[in-house]
């Protein structure tokens, strides 16, 4: 029995490990704050290997954790909505960019810009700001996303148009306060 | 298809999102349309960009924690499973045994002014079990007196009223093996300070210091599958373990605002003992759920219901 306990414990890590930098990441990007992130990450481990059990092997462990993050985040973000504690930057953002002016130059100007667009990303509520990493960053396909978000892929879809155009708007916005050549020619300049 | 269409589909375009006959059509249209072209250049680059914006690594110690914790929580569930054969066992052992016992028993001819081996049984049915469980631990009347109140029926009212025997199983594992403190202080304010950041509780941790308790520490933990914050105390040398958490969790909690109210509410209601010995207590105090688990110590119990009760804040 022991050797069971063993062999399970083992085999949860040896899935979960590889997942691990990913689920943090997402978790800083949803959470934006290192000691949430931390928690958020540690509970969806000791939760998931609560349940291990009823994973079903051969599906897709990642979206599987993920899952499980999602919904312990969306519980605890929907309570401290509800005690207006913490996370009052979880909630929509007026559009309020300031960029810094003085790394505006050179080689600094690649840095800026995914500065601004992790500023702009910030900006998006936690709903659209989950989608648009999922699906850009960790190539979930829109079905594995409804999956993980719980929603049905038609609201996937609408949240990740939605997030792109608000994206979009935030970032020439910001380009706009600055003055900035990429401004007025409206273009992304990759970093 | 025209603009408007694949303006569209641009977004399940460039996800991969779109069927091989659409996405013929949408690069057919790009070919000839500037315009789209643009939107889809500019749709494309920010796709690229979000996906390689940086992402943060998990942090050594986070792994190390996590891994721990994982192979911790599996040699826990393994001890209660031995527990659990280990309370089968004994169970199935007494049953044996009273079996003979009763066999013999009830076979041995009567004696003038010894009851008879029915008359005891019925005597017994109606005292408290938990005297049975730790006659060494009555130590003053008042602890014989709430002793007295703690019956059977009583126990399994308070489970079938709000907790689920597997609740009360985790809150009597976390203080018999708890995770590591992530605070330790004795100072009460730097603790509420700690918790209020992490959970969005803003009331005071219960002041045990008039009677003898020493705050140790504290975590953040789970009750009920949602946050709590788990407090450690010392109370005269006994080991407390004190829960705070959002009372709309469970419904029906004993409502104890005051020090008054202690003597209106009947104690069965919201104080019960489990088999292992150790005593669960779960009760509301203004706006806030508590649950104290103490090693079966009556005084000491009584000592802690009685400070949160009396808390003004």
């Amino acid at each position: 029995m022991l050797g069971w306990k063993k062999d399970r414990s083992k085999e949860f890590m040896t899935l979960a490990s590889p997942v691990m930098d990913a689920l943090y990441g997402t978790a800083m990007k949803l959470t934006r704050n290192e000691e949430v992130a931390r928690d958020l990450v540690q509970d969806t481990y000791l939760k998931a290997f609560k349940y291990f059990d009823t994973f079903e092997r051969g599906t897709n462990f990642k979206a599987w954790m993920f899952r499980i993050m999602t919904r312990l985040f969306y519980d605890r973000y929907n309570e401290r909505k509800r005690t207006a504690a913490m996370f009052s930057s979880f909630d929509d953002v007026t559009i309020n960019a300031t960029a810094d002016p003085d790394s505006r130059s050179g080689a600094g100007e690649r840095r800026l810009l995914a500065a601004e667009l992790q500023q702009a990303l910030d900006q998006l509520p936690a709903d659209f700001r989950l989608p648009l990493v999922l699906c850009d960053v960790h190539e979930f396909s829109y079905q594995e996303i409804a999956d993980i978000m719980e929603c049905p892929i038609g609201t996937v879809m609408s949240r990740l148009f939605r997030a792109r155009k608000r994206m979009k708007e935030i970032i020439l916005n910001m380009n706009q306060t600055d003055g900035s050549e990429t401004t007025k020619s409206g273009q992304i300049i990759p970093f | 298809m025209d603009c408007r269409e694949v303006e569209k589909l641009i977004t399940l375009f460039i996800d991969g999102e779109i069927s091989r006959q659409d996405s013929h059509e949408v690069e057919e249209h790009l070919k000839h349309c500037r315009r789209c072209t643009a939107v889809f250049e500019e749709a494309r680059e920010l796709k690229d960009l979000v996906r390689r914006l940086p992402m943060e690594k998990a942090p050594e110690d986070l792994c190390a924690r996590i891994r721990a914790q994982v192979s911790a929580s599996g040699g826990r569930e393994l001890a209660f499973n031995f527990l659990r054969l280990g309370a089968a066992a004994a169970v199935f052992a007494l049953a044996v045994y009273g079996g003979f016992a009763w066999f013999f028993v009830e076979r041995a001819p009567a004696r003038p002014g010894v009851p008879a081996p029915t008359e005891l049984a019925m005597e017994r049915s109606d005292a408290p079990q938990v005297t049975a469980v730790a006659p060494a631990a009555a130590p003053a009347a008042g602890g014989r007196n709430l002793m007295k109140r703690f019956s059977s029926p009583a126990i399994s009212r308070l489970k079938k009223k709000f907790i689920s025997p597997q609740i009360m199983e985790n809150l009597v594992v976390e203080h018999v093996r708890p995770l590591p403190a992530e605070i330790q202080t004795p100072d009460s304010d730097s603790i509420a300070r700690w918790y209020a950041t992490k959970s969005g509780f803003y009331a005071p941790p219960p002041q045990l210091a008039s009677w003898g308790g020493k705050m140790e520490g504290g975590r953040m933990s789970r009750f009920h599958d949602r946050e709590a914050v788990q407090l450690f105390y010392n109370v005269n040398g006994k080991r407390v373990t004190v829960f705070m958490f959002r009372p709309d969790m469970i419904p029906d909690l004993v409502e104890l605002n005051s020090a008054e109210a202690l003597d209106k509410v009947d104690e069965e209601d919201y104080v019960s003992t489990t088999p292992g010995g150790r005593m669960v207590a779960l009760f509301s105090h203004h706006g806030i759920g508590y649950s104290i688990i103490t090693d079966l110590d009556f005084v000491v119990m009584r000592q802690c219901i009685r400070a949160i009760a009396s808390q003004t804040f």
